[in-house]
């Protein structure tokens, strides 16, 4: 699948767009297996316990995961994959 | 000058009108309109300007705070002779556009969006444009937006990056719909994390070519699109816009918690010359926003509390998100320090 990350998170992960093969059936395993490859940092930016942080949003080929089962939403190896922050500054 | 005349003002629209999602029927539904600039900052000064020479025959620009010579490097109404005068930006500002476009009517209000001023601030208001910098004043426009169905248009930016949604009340989500609830923690500012003259130009460029669109009576043909930006990676993407959700608080179940004034109200410290600041609890990591605050000034931390001097403010900040501003008794010029050194 591919990512593409904005914002600071692409600063976490020193870059804007990556494919990922690991196996990751739902957001929450890929998730940790990006937090387990980004280090503490991006942890702790992505998540607030073991839920998504607030102010991430994330969408799977279009589409909010909120409106799907959130951090449960279930992924396929062929999905892409968005993830941005929703920013308040102007 | 009678809104016909602005419209057909000699060669000004010329070019506008040309364009045929404009035309002269266009142009006359612009004379007509009436916009809110909430924000004359980065994002609030790019935006008034272009809609002030597209010939939005009313413009009302809101905000509290003055000119600063770190504003100049993006806000482009302001001049050195405006900072060095320290004069109130929207005042600045409508003095600015008067020379640009003297046809229309521009009104600059000094003064803070709140749940206690909007309803007289944005009476008989058409559209209202995002140029705030913090997320309580975008979920006030929102709920208000919502109350009396009229369009607004968010926009924010920091660092090189930023989004634009369009917000059409009955027709697209809401901002709720996408961030329920303010961010919990810290968030990057311009003062934290800097911010780029060409993402915020280029944001309100998006917002305006929106609200032209709504204006001139093309709202159906409105891309409904969360935009994204990144200016240095070069990066942008259009996402669909999410639909209303039937349980957003605010435009599904209509609770206008924000226009209610529900949020625990700020308090002037008497004889502390300091306000204290308390809306919701939030979770703050502390170590983490003393690295942000640190190459503003002295910061202090233990995991208690964080003091930083900077300007000539003294601001103690808790874990839970409260917040004590030393060097003034204004609440506006709390909130404004608070969303600008803390993000809300």
């Amino acid at each position: 699948m591919t990512i593409r990350y904005f914002a600071d998170i692409r600063a976490l992960t020193g870059r804007g767009e990556e494919t990922w093969t690991d196996a990751a059936p739902d957001m929450r395993t890929l998730l940790q297996g990006l937090a387990a490859q980004y280090g503490s940092a991006f942890g702790k930016r992505i998540f607030e316990g073991d839920q998504l942080n607030k102010a991430i949003t994330i969408f799977i080929n279009g589409r909010d995961i909120t409106y799907l089962r959130g951090i449960d939403s279930p992924l396929k190896s062929d999905d892409a994959v968005a993830i941005f922050p929703i920013v308040g500054g102007g | 000058m009678n809104a016909v005349k602005a419209s057909t003002d000699g060669d000004r629209y010329s070019r506008q009108i040309r364009f045929s999602g404009i035309g002269e029927d266009g142009q006359r539904l612009l004379a007509q309109s009436r916009v809110a600039i909430v924000g004359c900052g980065a994002l609030g000064s790019a935006q008034a300007e272009l809609l002030a020479r597209a010939g939005v025959g009313f413009l009302l620009l809101i905000d509290r705070d003055y000119v600063e010579w770190s504003n100049l490097q993006r806000q482009a109404l302001f001049d050195e002779k405006d900072a060095e005068a320290s004069l109130p930006k929207a005042a600045a500002a409508a003095a600015r556009l008067k020379a640009i476009n003297s046809s229309i009517e521009i009104v600059p209000a000094i003064s803070d969006l709140t749940a206690a001023t909007v309803d007289d601030l944005l009476e008989n208001i058409h559209l209202v444009m995002d140029g705030t910098d913090n997320f309580e004043t975008r979920y006030l426009i929102n709920d208000f937006a919502l109350c009396h169905g009229i369009p607004w248009i968010y926009g924010a930016a920091v660092g090189s990056y930023g989004l634009k949604m369009p917000v059409v009340p009955g027709k697209t989500c809401c901002l709720r719909c996408l961030l329920p609830e303010p961010p919990d923690g810290a968030q990057e500012t311009c003062e934290t994390a800097g911010v780029l003259g060409p993402i915020t130009s280029t944001i309100a460029a998006l917002q305006v070519a929106d609200a032209l669109m709504i204006l001139t009576g093309h709202a159906e043909q409105l891309s409904r699109k969360l935009t994204i930006v990144d200016v240095w990676a070069g990066d942008i993407l259009q996402l669909p816009q999410p639909q209303p959700r039937a349980d957003c608080p605010a435009c599904g179940r209509r609770e206008f918690t924000y226009l209610n004034g529900k949020l625990r109200a700020p308090i002037s410290l008497c004889g502390r010359n300091a306000v204290q600041i308390y809306d919701r609890e939030r979770h703050l990591d502390l170590q983490e926003l003393s690295r942000r605050l640190a190459p503003l000034g002295t910061v202090k931390v233990n995991e208690f509390a964080l003091r930083a001097q900077i300007e000539n403010f003294d601001i103690t900040v808790f874990p839970d998100g409260r917040a004590i501003l030393k060097g003034t008794t204004d609440v506006g010029v709390a909130r404004s320090l608070y969303a600008k050194y803390i993000g809300n």
